[in-house]
C-alpha cells in the first residue's frame, strides 16, 4: 500500500460508513426523526393562524364587539357556563371567557406549553381591552411593533427548529463517529494493525474526517429538503459560509468525541458519556426553547456548550441570524483548530508504530 | 424457587454492574426531572423569577413633567422582580446592530417630543404617544418580549385613567383550568412526574429487556442456560423480576427527590396512581418483548428501540399535550400505547388533557398487551435461539 493512499481509505471508510446500519441510522435517520418531532411541536406556522376563544357573558355589557375588534381573536358566543366549559375540554377553543359585567373568568387547559404563552397574552389583552372600554379610557400611549429580521431572511419557528436538528445532527455524525473509529477499532486491534502498515497516521486520519465531513453533508441536504418540503422553511444558503460551517463544525464535534474517547478508554463508555452530552445538549443550548426560559445559574451552561456557536454559524449561513465576521471567522477556527489538533495527537498516540 | 430467586438476582446484577444501565435506567430520570422542572417549572408558577428578556432602550429625547411615567414603568420593569434587564443605547442602529446579533430581545425606541404628547395627551385628552418596539420575527423570546411589553404599556394606559379621578370599574379577573384539580393552582413538577415516570419505565422495557435477551442469545449465554436445569417459565420470570425490580428501584429514586426535593405531595401517594404506574410496567414490558421478537440482531433492536423510544416519548404526550397536532400525525399519537398510560395516570391525579374516556384508556394499553405477548409467544424459539 502507498503511504499516500488517501483515496482508498477514503473509499474504504465510506463504504464502512454507509454499510454500517447502526452508523447510518444514527447519523441520517435519528436525527430526521428530531425534525420531524420538534417540526411539528415547535415549528409554528409562516403565517398566523387566529385563536378561538369563547364567550359567554351576561350584565349590562357587551364586550363580544371589543374582542373582534382586536382581529386577533376568532371569537365564539356561548349560551351556558357549561357549555364553554365542555368546549374548553375538547379543545374547541382556546380560551373562554365567563363575562358577568364585573368579573371575567378565563377558562383554559393547563400544561400546554406551546399555547400558554398565547392564553397569557389572550388574557392580558382581553382583560386590558374590556377595562378600557368599559370605563372609557383611552390609550394615551399605544406601541409600534416593528418585525426586523435578524438575517437576510424573516425566518419563522420553522426555520430556527430546523437550524437546531442540524446542529444537532453535526453533533451526533461528529462526535459518536470519531468513539466508533478511535475508540471501538483501538479495542478490537484494527488500529494495531494499521500501525504495521506503511499508512501515514495523516492519511487515515483525513481519510476518517473526510468520509465524516461527507456523511454529515448527506445528513444536511437530507434535513434542509425535508424541512422545506414538511414545514415550508424559507432559509437561503449562503454556500460557502455553509460548507465551511459545516466542515469547521464536524471537525469541532470530532474533537469532543475525541476528548471523550480519551477520557474514557473503554469505548461503550465514551458511548454512554457522549449520550448523556446529547441530552444536556438539547436542553441547554438554547437549539429548541429560548435560553431566556433557564433559569440564570442553568443559562450559564450553555456558554460551555460548542454546539450552541454551531447552531449559530448555521443560522449565519442560512440567512436567520447574522453574526459579525469576526464572530465567524473566529469560532470556525477555534472549531476547526481543536478538531484538527486533538485529531493529530489522537492519530499519533493510536497509529504511530513503536 | 430460590433456583428462580438466584437467577435474578445474577440478572440483576450482572446489569447494574454496567455504567449504562446504572446512567439511563437510575440517575437519567432525576436528572430529566429536574431539568424540565428548571426549565418550565417558572413558565407555571407564580415565581417568574426564572424568565428575564433583554431589552435595549432608545431615547431620542429625555422625559420631563408628565413623561417621567415612562422613567417609572421602565425602572419598574427593569428592577429586580421585573421581567426585563435593560440596556441604555446612543442610537437606534446600535441598539439594532445588538438586537440582529441576539444580545437584545427587544429595542425600545422613546421617539423625540414624546414628553410633550404626553403632557398634550394629558390635557387636551387628544392625541397619542407612539413607541417604537423592534423585536425579531420568528425568534420565541423576541416575539414574548415584544408582547410583554405591549400588555405593560397597556396597563400603564389603564392606570393613566384612573389616577385622572372619576368614577372607574376594575374588572376582576379569575383564571380556572379546566383540567386540573379545581382546588389548587397547577404544579407543573406534579404533572410532569408521571411524565418521567414513564420514560424511566420505557426506556427499561425498550432497551434492557430486549437488549438483554438478544445480547444472551447471540453471545451463547442462552445456550449455556439451557443446559441447566433452568425452565424456561423460570427464565422469563426471572427476567421480568429483573425489569419489574430495576424499574421499581427508579421509581422509589424519584418519588423520594419529588417528595423532599420538590415537595410534590397528595396525588402521587394515591394508591391509584401506583396501580397505573404498575400497569404501565406490564405494557411497555410487553411492548419491549415484541420488539426483541421482530430483531435478529443488536443493531436491529437498538435502530427499533430508539426509534420507537423518542416517538413514545413524544407523540404520547409524555411532556406535551399533543391532541392539537396536525391530523397527519395526530393519528399516530391515537395508536401510541403511551398516550394511553400516560393520561391515565394523569387522569387519576385530577387532570384531563385527552378527548378519550377511561375505558379506551385502559381497553387500547391492554389490547396492545395481549397483541406484543401473542406475537412474542408466537416467535419465542427464535428470540431463544433454539435450535
Amino acid at each position: 500500500m502507498s503511504r499516500n493512499s488517501l483515496k482508498p481509505v477514503f473509499i474504504a471508510f465510506a463504504k464502512e460508513a454507509f454499510r454500517n446500519r447502526l452508523e447510518i441510522f444514527f447519523t441520517l435517520f435519528y436525527p430526521m426523526i428530531f425534525l420531524l418531532l420538534f417540526g411539528f411541536f415547535f415549528g409554528g406556522s409562516e403565517s398566523y393562524q387566529k385563536v378561538s376563544v369563547g364567550l359567554y357573558q351576561t350584565g349590562p355589557y357587551d364586550i363580544s364587539a371589543v374582542i373582534e375588534e382586536s382581529g386577533a381573536w376568532n371569537l365564539r358566543l356561548y349560551d351556558g357556563e357549561t357549555d364553554i366549559g365542555e368546549a374548553v375540554k375538547n379543545g374547541d377553543i382556546l380560551l373562554g371567557m365567563i363575562f358577568n359585567g364585573e368579573k371575567i373568568t378565563y377558562l383554559h387547559q393547563e400544561g400546554n406549553l406551546e399555547q400558554q404563552s398565547t392564553i397569557e397574552m389572550a388574557r392580558a389583552s382581553i382583560s386590558a381591552a374590556v377595562e378600557k372600554e368599559i370605563n372609557n379610557a383611552r390609550s394615551f400611549i399605544v406601541v409600534e411593533n416593528i418585525p426586523e429580521t435578524a438575517g437576510r431572511i424573516h425566518a419563522t419557528d420553522a426555520d430556527y427548529t430546523m437550524s437546531g436538528v442540524i446542529a444537532i445532527s453535526l453533533l451526533s455524525a461528529g462526535m459518536f463517529s470519531v468513539i466508533s473509529v478511535f475508540g471501538r477499532y483501538r479495542k478490537r486491534g484494527v488500529l494495531d494493525r494499521f500501525k504495521i502498515t506503511p499508512l501515514r497516521p495523516f492519511t487515515f486520519v483525513l481519510g476518517s474526517t473526510l468520509t465524516r465531513f461527507l456523511v454529515s453533508l448527506v445528513s444536511i441536504v437530507l434535513i434542509l429538503v425535508v424541512s422545506r418540503l414538511l414545514f415550508r422553511t424559507t432559509f437561503q444558503i449562503d454556500w460557502l459560509p455553509f460548507l465551511v460551517s459545516i466542515l469547521s463544525s464536524t471537525l469541532g464535534m470530532m474533537a469532543l468525541g475525541l476528548f471523550l474517547t480519551l477520557l474514557f478508554r473503554n469505548p461503550e463508555t465514551a458511548d454512554a458519556a457522549a449520550s448523556i452530552l446529547m441530552v444536556i445538549v438539547v436542553f441547554f443550548a438554547g437549539i429548541y426553547f429560548p435560553l431566556s426560559f433557564l433559569p440564570d445559574y442553568l443559562r450559564v451552561i450553555s456558554i460551555f456548550l460548542p454546539v450552541k456557536y454551531v447552531a449559530e454559524l448555521i443560522r449565519h449561513s442560512l440567512g436567520i441570524e447574522f453574526v459579525s465576521t469576526s464572530y465567524f471567522v473566529i469560532t470556525n477556527l477555534v472549531l476547526f483548530l481543536s478538531g484538527v489538533v486533538l485529531l493529530y495527537f489522537t492519530g499519533k498516540r493510536y497509529l504511530s508504530a513503536s | 424457587m430460590s433456583r428462580m430467586w438466584n437467577f435474578t438476582s445474577g440478572l440483576f446484577k450482572s446489569e447494574i454492574r454496567e455504567f449504562q444501565v446504572m446512567f439511563w435506567s437510575f440517575i437519567f430520570p432525576l436528572i430529566l426531572y429536574f431539568i424540565l422542572t428548571s426549565v418550565f417549572g417558572s413558565l407555571y408558577g407564580d415565581d417568574t423569577q426564572g424568565i428575564s428578556f433583554r431589552v435595549g432602550i432608545v431615547r431620542e429625547e429625555s422625559l420631563s413633567g408628565l413623561g417621567m411615567i415612562l422613567d417609572k414603568v421602565i425602572e419598574d420593569i427593569s428592577s429586580e422582580n421585573g421581567p426585563f434587564v435593560k440596556k441604555e443605547y446612543g442610537s437606534v442602529d446600535e441598539a439594532l446592530i445588538d438586537l440582529k446579533e441576539g444580545k437584545q430581545d427587544i429595542v425600545l425606541v422613546i421617539p423625540e417630543g414624546t414628553s410633550a404628547k404626553i403632557a398634550s395627551a394629558a390635557v387636551l385628552q387628544t392625541g397619542e404617544v407612539a413607541l417604537r418596539v423592534h423585536y425579531i420575527s420568528g425568534k420565541d423570546s423576541s416575539s414574548i418580549a415584544s408582547n410583554v411589553l405591549s400588555e405593560i404599556i397597556d396597563e400603564v394606559n389603564l392606570e393613566i385613567r384612573r389616577q385622572s379621578g372619576g368614577e372607574y370599574v376594575d374588572v376582576v379577573t379569575e383564571a380556572k383550568t379546566v383540567s386540573a384539580r379545581e382546588e389548587k393552582p397547577f404544579d407543573y413538577r406534579e404533572y410532569i412526574f408521571p411524565g418521567v415516570a414513564l420514560m424511566m419505565i420505557l426506556s427499561v422495557a425498550l432497551f434492557n429487556s430486549p437488549i438483554g435477551l438478544i445480547q444472551y442469545r447471540v453471545s451463547g449465554v442462552n445456550k449455556k442456560l439451557y443446559t441447566t436445569p433452568l425452565k424456561p417459565l423460570e427464565y422469563f420470570a426471572g427476567h421480568f423480576a429483573k425489569l419489574i425490580f430495576t424499574m421499581l428501584i427508579s421509581l422509589t429514586l424519584l418519588y423520594l427527590t419529588a417528595i423532599f426535593v420538590y415537595n410534590v405531595r397528595g396525588p402521587i401517594l394515591d394508591i391509584r396512581f401506583i396501580l397505573t404506574l404498575l400497569f404501565s410496567m406490564v405494557v411497555t414490558i410487553s411492548f419491549g418483548l415484541m420488539i426483541a421478537s421482530f430483531s435478529k440482531k443488536l443493531s436491529t433492536v437498538t435502530v427499533l428501540g430508539q426509534t420507537l423510544y423518542q416517538l413514545m416519548m413524544f407523540l404520547g404526550g409524555l411532556y406535551f399535550p399533543v391532541f392539537h397536532l396536525p391530523w397527519g400525525i395526530r393519528w399516530l399519537v391515537y395508536a401510541l400505547p403511551t398516550t394511553y398510560l400516560v393520561e391515565l395516570s394523569r387522569r387519576v391525579m385530577g387532570y384531563q388533557f385527552a378527548p378519550v374516556s377511561l375505558f379506551w384508556l385502559i381497553l387500547v394499553p391492554i389490547i396492545w398487551t395481549a397483541f406484543s405477548t401473542v406475537i412474542f409467544v408466537i416467535n419465542f424459539k427464535k428470540v431463544m435461539g433454539y435450535e
